[in-house]
């Protein structure tokens, strides 16, 4: 199984704070392959998939923003009704606990991705590649 | 404290409080110097007690801050009246009518694992108080998960409410966001209207 990695940062939610961090970002020339907020009522969590994620993780810190690196897996998802319903069934027969996804297309084979955080990784890869599901490498997500 | 039942009553007229001047001797002092302040001056609230024979408290610091008046009152009486407080001269907060001194809540903190980067925000909500308390996440503790930053406020909570007694809201900000004044967070807002 191929995995990614993806940055989490802390922001306070309120107007500005998502505006702020991607302004860094830019001007550091980071391009971002996928981005994903979860928010509640006083703060919301930016997970970002970079196009480097060293380069990413040390302008971030540099800047003082709370960040915290993890592996995560992008499965490729058939473009047809019912096609991460499939997928899903089969992960949730070997009992992968999954936390969040989001979806990401990929600009390298022009596919759609679920990008999956699983609270056990190995359980998630032993799932993914004993049901045959194709994952994203870096190179077809575009990641240096 | 000083003794019971009380040391002071208001009268129908609610025109302050009438202290019993037979059983103690009320004075304003200067909270800094803690010299004695003429009659009528805004200062702290001490008590001397005339009758007490075993435990005798000499110019007790009350730390409440109000004004004396020795004018004689409608209701006839003549002891000296105090006005209602009108602040403290220490930083304890009543909250809820628990005393709260901000330091206890900074030892939870410290005990936690958090750094004392911390703010306590009270106000008045429906005529009850509230009380917030922001603190700033420290960086090892970041996981990334939503959960997990619930899960260390509440855990936060519990054990300021096991210090003080009173529940208050626990809310994680973001390293460095709590104001400074001279490099010292501002610890305390106190929004109520009293």
């Amino acid at each position: 199984m191929n995995t990614i990695s993806q940055i989490s940062a802390f922001l306070e939610n309120r107007p500005g704070m998502l505006r702020e961090i991607l302004g860094i970002l830019s001007e550091e020339g980071v391009n971002l392959r996928a981005l994903n907020v979860a928010e509640n009522e006083d703060y919301g969590i930016l997970r970002i998939i970079p196009d480097n994620t060293e380069k990413t993780m040390k302008i971030l810190k540099a800047n003082e923003y709370l960040v915290s690196e993890i592996q995560v897996c992008a499965i490729e998802v058939p473009d047809k009704p019912g096609g991460l319903e499939s997928l899903l069934e089969k992960l949730a027969d070997d009992n992968v606990d999954i936390q969040y996804m989001y979806s990401v297309f990929a600009f390298g084979d022009g596919k759609a991705y679920m990008v999956i955080s699983a609270k056990d990784v190995v359980a998630l890869s032993k799932s993914v590649e004993k049901n045959n599901i194709s994952t994203a490498d870096k190179d077809t997500l575009g990641i240096n | 404290e000083l003794s019971g039942p009380g040391v002071a009553f208001e009268c129908s007229d609610q025109k302050g409080m009438h202290i019993n001047e037979d059983h103690f001797i009320a004075e304003i002092v200067d909270p800094d110097t803690l010299e004695p302040l003429p009659i009528g001056s805004k200062g702290e609230l001490v008590f001397t007690s005339i009758t007490k024979e075993a435990f005798p408290l000499l110019r007790y610091r009350t730390k409440d801050i109000c004004v004396l008046n020795e004018e004689p009152c409608p209701c006839g009486r003549t002891h000296i009246r105090m006005s209602k407080p009108m602040g403290r001269s220490d930083d304890m907060l009543i909250i809820k009518g628990v005393n709260v001194f901000p330091s206890q809540i900074e030892s939870v903190l410290i005990e936690q694992g958090y750094q004392p980067n911390y703010q306590i925000i009270v106000d008045r909500v429906n005529n009850s108080d509230t009380c917030e308390v922001k603190v700033e996440m420290p960086q090892d503790q970041f996981t990334g998960e939503l959960t997990g930053l619930n899960r260390m406020e509440r855990k936060l909570s519990d054990a300021i409410k096991t210090m003080l007694g009173i529940k208050v809201k626990v809310k994680l900000v973001a390293p460095r966001s709590i104001a400074r004044s001279e490099g010292k967070a501002v610890r305390v807002i106190d929004n109520r209207k009293i």
